[in-house]
């Protein structure tokens, strides 16, 4: 078995090698691929996301924002978002990816899942009438100057589903990429088989939700748990930086060898330098009779990962700085300090430990910036009126 | 009585925490809803912060606000 440690981490640098020929069609990397294909009479196949829905003319996909007008596949989300706001990189979260710079996160609207406890339900399940209500327009230029004022070392796609999104995510991107912008993705993974290269290309690094280790949790969030372990693996296998997130949900996912399973998992397929952040539950929506998760749940978890051979797990959703700083796994030197989405410190040397010399696999790209503490947030859940 | 406009929700960027490091190691803090009142230009601001944000939002939408401002997730 691969366990993917001897797989090369390839930092793209050079051109994106994605060419949109036409709404339906790319061409990735020499190969084509089509978003959609044209079946009987007027009918659509989607290949955006694992559902694979078959349009009759009219109809609209499982993800509500994808529908058949007239033969064509079609949707309201181009140069359309729904929120962007500038943030660390942290927060998405990525722990070995740029760590200590600020982000450009840009959110359209549409999840190819319907989880219960969402706390992104106002911006993923929104309709599409509400979304042209609430959103505004967003042009690839604007986009990547706004970043680029802003001192942002990225532009991430968040908070819905990105890969539903090709038609606002895509523009953007290659112009990011053009500028030298790197662009990564919050996703849900669950992705049709045949988009990978192009998500592969068209960005350089993702954290990927892996939700429980039980095809019956995926169906009740509304998908299925072997498409995106098939991303997983095939994103890894085609150089992409990747971090696992798996929100611990008392009673849905936490037991211990449900735990175990996924930690070694990630360890077998992935590899043990794959960063995995274990997530605090904020009970919500269909979820909300559901306790927080506990933090010695929390602490479990992370325990499990470590004894599966994970040599990166991280706590998320919470300020505990013990868990969340980067150590060399060779001599335990702290080598990135955290609280949260907060940089405390960061003596990374050209990726890898000063003392001992061990490489730390991430997307690094030149020094860590590790600003004073300030008054940077991370705790998700607060409101204001 | 005059009627009441309907809420309207703004995602933004950041707000304060009102919950710290050493909140988080409490279990008790699993359980609690903080709040901020203060007076500010526009009127009263209250700011609120839970690891419960369903009965959070619940008491802030009691007091029928005009808008109301929350950060999303990631």
């Amino acid at each position: 078995m691969n366990d993917g440690s001897d797989l090369p981490f390839e930092k793209p640098g050079g051109g994106v090698k994605v060419q949109s020929t036409s709404p339906q069609r790319r061409v990735v990397d020499g190969q084509e691929w089509s978003a959609w294909e044209q079946t009987a009479q007027g009918a659509v196949a989607c290949r955006i996301c694992a559902h694979a829905c078959s349009l009759e003319a009219g109809q609209v996909g499982i993800c509500r924002v994808w529908r058949n007008r007239e033969g064509v596949l079609n949707s309201v989300l181009e140069h359309r978002a729904l929120c962007h706001h500038l943030s660390p990189v942290e927060r998405k979260p990525f722990y070995h990816c740029l760590p200590g710079s600020r982000t450009y996160s840009i959110g359209a609207h549409g999840c190819s899942l319907r989880c219960p406890g969402c706390l992104n339900e106002g911006v993923s399940q929104l309709g599409t009438d509400g979304f042209l209500a609430q959103s505004e327009r967003l042009l690839p230029p604007a986009a990547v100057a706004m970043a680029q004022r802003a001192e942002c070392t990225s532009i991430t796609f968040a908070y819905s589903e990105p890969t539903i999104a090709i038609e606002q995510v895509e523009p953007i991107a290659l112009a990011a990429r053009e500028a030298h912008l790197p662009c990564l993705i919050k996703t849900n993974g669950f992705l049709h088989p045949s988009s990978l290269d192009y998500w592969a290309e068209l960005v350089d690094a993702a954290n990927i939700d892996l939700k429980a280790f039980r095809d019956a949790t995926y169906r009740r969030f509304g998908g299925r748990l072997a498409p995106v372990l098939h991303a997983l693996s095939e994103f890894r296998r085609r150089g992409l930086w990747i971090e696992v997130s798996t929100v611990v949900i008392p009673g849905v996912n936490d037991s211990d060898q449900e735990l175990q399973e996924l930690a070694g998992h990630l360890v077998a397929h992935l590899g043990p330098d794959t960063p995995w952040h274990v997530m605090k539950f904020f009970p919500y929506g269909g979820l909300a009779h559901l306790p927080p998760t506990p933090l010695a749940t929390l602490r479990r978890a992370r325990t499990i990962g470590l004894a599966a051979g994970l040599r990166y797990v991280y706590l998320g959703n919470i300020k505990v700085p013990e868990e969340q700083s980067t150590c060399c796994p060779t001599c335990a030197n702290v080598l990135i300090r955290r609280s949260g989405a907060s940089l405390l410190g960061c003596t990374l040397a050209n990726g890898g430990c000063p003392a001992c010399g061990t490489a730390i696999p991430g997307y690094w790209l030149g020094p860590c910036v590790a600003p004073a503490p300030s008054a940077t947030t991370n705790h998700e859940t607060n409101s204001n009126v | 009585m005059s009627e009441t406009p309907e809420t309207t929700y703004h995602l933004v960027p950041d707000l304060p925490d009102l919950i710290g490091e050493d909140d988080y190691l409490s279990p008790a803090t699993d359980a609690t809803i903080r709040v901020r009142i203060s007076l500010g230009q526009d009127g009263i601001e209250i700011l609120g912060d839970s690891p419960r944000p369903a009965q959070l939002e619940e008491l802030l939408m009691c007091l029928r606000p005009r808008h109301i401002e929350k950060t999303p997730c990631g």
